[in-house]
């Protein structure tokens, strides 16, 4: 009798159970979730399996397609990150990860298909990823586009900065950076506006063709402490703030340093509910399924 | 490992499917050794026989036959049918400038020299950013001496794609 509780035990302890997802309630409309993954902190073989088999069938050859193994398991977090964080934000059932769909819009930038995901319901989510060599991130609102990069804040730039700056920013963004004091602090600079500046061409949504980095300026805002505001360079206008004004309601620009080692750039779409309204950004740690950490919850005006 | 035919640069898009069909032109670039060195002359002799089998990359061979076709009609005289090979055909640039075009992804990138960069590579699946992407552009273009458009450049996916725009922008000039 006992013996065969034992092997029953036994059996139990050993069967692969999928933890289940702990389920997460949807950001409010003034709220973006911002999530991060940081590689070097995932290192069980049995864990990446698990997280292989979440991906489709084509996420899993491009994640073969990348080049030795750190860049492969980096690939393989992404995907992981998008799926168990977007599965977690089902209020009604448990959703397997590994079920939801994707697909681009027609500039390429990647959304989720809820008509072809089999047990969910649609949420007005929208998210965008982002990578370095040592840190993922993933970055979610509802109801509005969201763009995020990333950047190791000690990448180091092969070409002169200014150099690199005159041929792709606007005149007002390379003024800027002339003005500080070293080649080192010219470079933080460099990457935090790059990063930006991203963010907001992700953000769009159109690619990059639609919006090249020397059409649009991107300057901190006086009186706060990482928000930063943007400026279209227009030829039409002679005004470049008329130009922003009428756009579309606007766009809020945050930047943040992750694990003390990266700048990591939101860029959300601002919705005429809450034109104008404070930003607020919850950052987490995760490893996915297995822990998350609650890092920072900030109010950017 | 893929084997590449090198087809020679030609100046217009008519003279280089001639010399796709000249059976001379389509030396293959892998040594005697290498076993599908054999399946080539096989290639080779069918092809002077005047029925091809191509495993020729979608956009190339768009782009052959956009070139080719007298108002509505295209005059490809030979089917195109997938290998079942790992012999592609590349089109496109020279051999010389997807090695110079290697040289500065490698640097950039700060590969090591063993790793293996080919015309295929896609800059993506060696790690490469979008702030990569554009100092690779920028790489290129100290390289080659061309200015490239920034549009342009972005699009650029793999080693060969790079080395096609830089011939391109050479081409202009000249």
């Amino acid at each position: 009798m006992r013996i065969s509780v034992m092997s029953q035990m036994q059996q139990r302890s050993f069967s692969i159970d999928l933890p289940s997802l702990v389920p997460l309630q949807l950001p409010s409309r003034r709220e973006t979730h911002l999530w991060y993954i940081l590689p070097d902190e995932v290192k069980s073989t049995s864990l990446l399996n698990r997280y292989s088999q979440l991906l489709s069938p084509n996420e899993r050859d491009r994640v073969d397609q990348m080049r030795g193994d750190e860049l492969k398991k980096n690939a393989l977090l992404a995907r992981t990150l998008v799926r168990t964080t977007i599965a977690r934000y089902q209020t009604n059932n448990a959703v397997d990860p590994g079920s939801l769909m994707f697909k681009k819009n027609m500039y390429g930038k990647p959304e989720v298909d809820w008509q072809n995901c089999k047990d969910c319901n649609k949420q007005p989510l929208h998210f965008n990823i982002s990578h370095t060599g040592s840190l993922i991130a993933c970055g979610v609102t509802v109801h509005a586009p969201i763009g995020i990069d990333v950047e190791d804040k000690e990448r180091k730039i092969k070409h002169d900065v200014l150099t690199f700056a005159k041929r792709f920013y606007t005149a007002d963004e390379v003024n800027f950076l002339a003005t500080k004091p070293d080649q080192e602090a010219q470079r933080k600079e460099f990457i935090k506006l790059w990063t930006l500046k991203e963010a907001y061409v992700k953000a769009l949504g159109k690619g990059f063709s639609a919006s090249p980095f020397n059409t649009f300026t991107i300057q901190s805002t006086p009186g706060t402490e990482g928000g930063y505001s943007l400026c279209k360079t227009s030829e039409l206008t002679a005004n470049p703030m008329e130009e922003t004004e009428k756009y579309n309601g606007g766009w809020k620009f945050t930047l943040l340093e992750l694990a003390d080692s990266h700048y990591a750039a939101v860029c959300i779409e601002d919705d005429e509910v809450n034109e104008g309204g404070p930003m607020k950004v919850i950052v987490r740690r995760t490893i996915p399924l297995v822990e998350d950490q609650l890092i920072s919850e900030r109010i950017f005006l | 490992m893929h084997s590449h035919w090198n087809l020679r640069q030609t100046t217009t898009i008519k003279n280089s499917l001639s010399l796709l069909l000249h059976p001379l032109c389509l030396l293959p670039s892998p040594p005697p050794s290498d076993p599908s060195f054999s399946l080539s002359l096989g290639l080779m002799a069918s092809m002077a026989a005047g029925s091809i089998s191509l495993n020729a990359r979608p956009r190339q061979m768009a782009t052959a036959v956009k070139g080719f076709s007298q108002g509505s009609r295209s005059n490809l005289s030979f089917t195109l049918r997938p290998l079942p090979t790992r012999l592609s055909v590349s089109c496109a640039a020279k051999p010389e400038t997807v090695d110079k075009v290697c040289e500065v992804v490698k640097k950039q990138l700060s590969l090591k020299a063993s790793d293996e960069v080919t015309a295929a590579t896609k800059f993506s699946a060696l790690g490469a950013d979008s702030l990569d992407t554009v100092e690779i552009v920028m790489g290129l273009e100290e390289a080659f001496d061309i200015e490239m458009e920034e549009d342009k450049a972005q699009a650029i996916e793999t080693v060969e794609q790079a080395a096609e725009l830089i011939e391109e922008i050479l081409k202009a000039k000249a």
